[in-house]
């Protein structure tokens, strides 16, 4: 008679693939968000240069 | 105008979920289980009503038939005791004379019919006695009555 | 403004802490005599959790310095801190998920612990939201400074969650009185993590500053073209 469960078949679940999932899942979504960032800043540098480039167009 | 109306409606869906999870849900999780003791002294009103009940699960009080998956358990909180039964396989922590928190209904003659199982483990960690178990065979040792371990 | 020096001074340090994290948590640490390999996400899940308690207190101490002074810089800080204090509340609550299916027996359980962290990031995405919907700057930054501040408000609570409320989170490992409850060769692979995603956080907030500086200049130059 088994006192436990996990004796008598299905015992121990892989834990791999849980670990694996955690982690995998924290680093792209750290490295998407870096990316993000990055995609963010360089959009505002590139329209700060154009609306400079306009404003002294028009200066002229 | 179309991004500035979809936030809002973002936001609007947010500050619902919001003052549901405050009002309902800390309501709701102040009581997350009730004991044994505090399921025997609703007496006759707790009969057929869903709960979720914690407790320790009583050693030597687990059968397990795998032919059925049919598992049955006593829980205790050190004052009463209620028999558990639960079709299907716990987690893998679940062991006897640790923490368990089952779901499901209450029935007559102190039988709890659980649907769900969930285990409850210490804030302890610490590695394996040593000679007890190498990471690799870690899940069968783990898996042996506490008795048999040390 | 700070120097692109310390902004790549942090990054690589964030990068040699994770390194050396993964190390110690995958091959220093023993496993756990309860729950096996399966508790190594730990060393993910608490360090992502602690570090945007963390970036929410950032937020509410810079929340509290705007309010008082009326600086620009101070609603910088706690914008973008905010931000990043969402990601790693996510991810911790997705690594937490992910942890509990295997030991618990459930991917999710309203208990108060995870209820009230999940109150906790939907105050900050709430916040993101306002900062977005708000045009005005001056205004946007009191209005987010209020809701950082009663927003923080939610940390001790869940830190006090598991001593209130019977929960089926397990009590604190860390910021706890008393002696430690996790083994000094598990300590080292914990603590080495923490310090690594505390860099993390420290490299993303510099870059996120730029980020809102960027965005001032560009409101600012709006201003002086429509002028």
């Amino acid at each position: 008679m088994g006192a436990d469960p996990a004796e008598d078949g299905g015992g121990g679940v892989n834990p791999w693939p849980y670990i694996l999932a955690a982690y995998l899942l924290a680093a792209v979504g750290l490295l998407c968000y870096l990316l993000s960032v990055s995609r963010r800043t360089k959009a505002m540098v590139a329209q700060i240069a154009t609306l400079r480039r306009f404003s002294k167009d028009t200066m002229r | 105008m179309t991004r500035k109306s979809k936030l809002l409606m973002g936001a609007i869906i947010v500050a619902a979920a919001l003052s549901y999870l405050i009002y309902g849900g800390i309501r709701e999780a102040a009581v997350y289980y009730i004991t044994p003791a505090e399921l025997h002294e609703k007496g006759a009103s707790a009969a057929d009503r869903s709960f979720r009940l914690g407790g320790m699960v009583v050693p030597g009080s687990v059968h397990w038939d795998p032919g059925t998956l049919q598992l049955t358990f006593r829980l205790t909180d050190g004052k009463e005791q209620v028999a558990v039964m639960h079709t299907g396989s716990p987690p893998d922590l679940f062991k006897e004379g640790t923490g368990a928190i089952v779901e499901g209904k209450y029935m007559s003659g102190n039988l709890f019919i659980a649907s769900t199982i969930l285990a409850k483990h210490s804030e302890e960690y610490r590695p394996p006695q040593a000679g007890q178990a190498q990471a690799k065979d870690l899940y069968r040792t783990l898996m042996k009555p506490p008795e048999e371990r040390r | 403004m700070i120097g692109r020096g310390l902004e790549r001074a942090l990054g690589i340090l964030a990068v040699i802490g994770l390194v050396t994290g993964l190390y110690t948590g995958f091959l220093y640490a023993p496993p756990d005599a309860v729950q096996g390999e399966v508790q190594r996400i730990m060393y993910l899940h608490v360090p992502l959790i602690l570090v945007s308690y963390f970036a929410f207190f950032v937020v509410f101490v810079t929340s509290i310095l705007y309010l008082a002074r009326r600086c620009e810089r101070h609603d910088a800080i706690a914008h973008s801190s905010a931000e990043i204090g969402v990601l790693f509340t996510a991810l911790a609550i997705a690594a937490g998920s992910i942890w509990g299916r295997p030991t618990w027996g459930t991917w999710w359980t309203w208990d108060a612990r995870l209820t009230t962290t999940t109150i906790l990031l939907l105050i900050f995405i709430g916040y993101l939201m306002l900062r977005a919907l708000v045009d005005d700057p001056s205004r946007g930054a009191t209005f987010g400074a209020v809701l950082g501040i009663i927003g923080f408000l939610d940390v001790p609570i869940i830190h006090m969650s598991v001593v209130w409320w019977r929960t089926l989170h397990q009590p604190a490992s860390v910021l706890r009185p008393g002696p430690s409850t996790v083994a000094p060769d598990m300590q080292v692979a914990l603590y080495t993590n923490l310090a690594a995603f505390v860099l993390l956080y420290g490299y993303f907030l510099v870059k996120r500053v730029r980020l809102e500086k960027a965005r001032w200049e560009l409101i600012r130059l709006r201003m002086e073209g429509a002028a």
